[in-house]
């Protein structure tokens, strides 16, 4: 039971951090781009959208090696879904204002924003890091309840 | 969940994002992005001595509810209705600037280039910025 759950956690771990790693190592090395992204949610002032713009990807990246880490993984995962979750809201909220935008999700790779498509994909991020974060935290409730070998 | 992990990202990812701006902030401001293929400024289109026919990418609320003066509506949504009236005031000379709302909306893009594959004019640019460097310009 445990190494079915572990090998699931591990397995959707490794996917997660493939894609966060992609994606925020594509929007580290090309800021200028990801500025014009950012400010065209039209969310933030100027200050706040060039602190966004070199911190995100940075967290993303950050978050994305720690994934990897069993250790880390349940702070990384809840990192994460955090930014998937703020990230949902934005889109939401450019939808609703009609706005044409580039999500910037993968640097300048995807021109303009198809809603739905941004909105499901993402909630299927958000989902994995839900059952990841959920998996987790069972192998460890599990391993916890295990006997000890004296 | 240990908090002290998760303070740890957050540092860890502040250093990384100090590293990077440390490193671009020595080549070029980032707010100043590069011109993109077929891109203009607008105070390179304001001191042109061409005429200019100012063409808006946006919706018909958007160009209702303010829009560069003379700009004629051109939109994907009613492209053959509108095409018509973008002819009829184009006079030879004159350079064609097509914009839309923001630096990171795509749609004067895509109105350019449907001119240029659809219609023989010369001279079609973007409006680096778009209609918010206009406004942008106004202040």
């Amino acid at each position: 039971m445990v190494g079915r759950a572990k090998l699931v956690e591990t397995s959707l771990a490794w996917i997660l951090a493939g894609l966060f790693l992609y994606a925020g190592i594509l929007k580290f090395l090309q800021p200028a781009a990801f500025l014009t992204d950012v400010q065209g949610f039209h969310l933030l002032p100027h200050a706040l959208a060039y602190c966004v713009t070199y911190y995100l990807p940075a967290l993303e990246i950050t978050a994305a090696v720690g994934l990897c880490a069993p250790r880390f993984r349940l702070e990384a995962c809840a990192i994460l879904a955090f930014l998937t979750l703020v990230f949902l809201i934005a889109l939401g909220s450019a939808w609703m204002r009609g706005l044409d935008i580039s999500c910037g999700c993968f640097g300048k790779s995807e021109i303009k924003a198809n809603y739905p498509f941004l909105i499901g994909r993402n909630l299927l991020i958000l989902a994995g890091c839900g059952i990841t974060f959920a998996l987790r935290g069972k192998v460890l409730w599990m391993r916890s309840r295990m006997p000890v070998a004296k | 969940m240990s908090v002290w992990r998760l303070a740890g990202f957050i540092i860890l990812a502040g250093i990384f994002a100090l590293g990077n701006y440390t490193l671009n902030a020595g080549s070029r401001p980032v707010a100043e992005e590069a011109l993109q293929e077929g891109e203009i400024r607008l105070p390179d289109v304001l001191s042109s001595r061409n005429p200019v026919l100012w063409i808006d990418a946006r919706s018909e609320k958007e160009y209702a509810s303010g829009r560069i003066p003379g700009a004629l509506l051109l939109n994907e949504e009613n492209w053959d209705h509108l095409l018509p009236s973008i002819l009829g005031a184009w006079t030879p000379g004159q350079t064609i600037v097509v914009y839309c709302s923001s630096h990171s909306c795509q749609t004067s893009r895509r109105v350019a280039d449907r001119l240029r594959a659809e219609v023989d004019l010369p001279g079609i640019l973007i409006l680096k910025g778009g209609w918010e460097a206009w406004l942008a310009g106004q202040n």
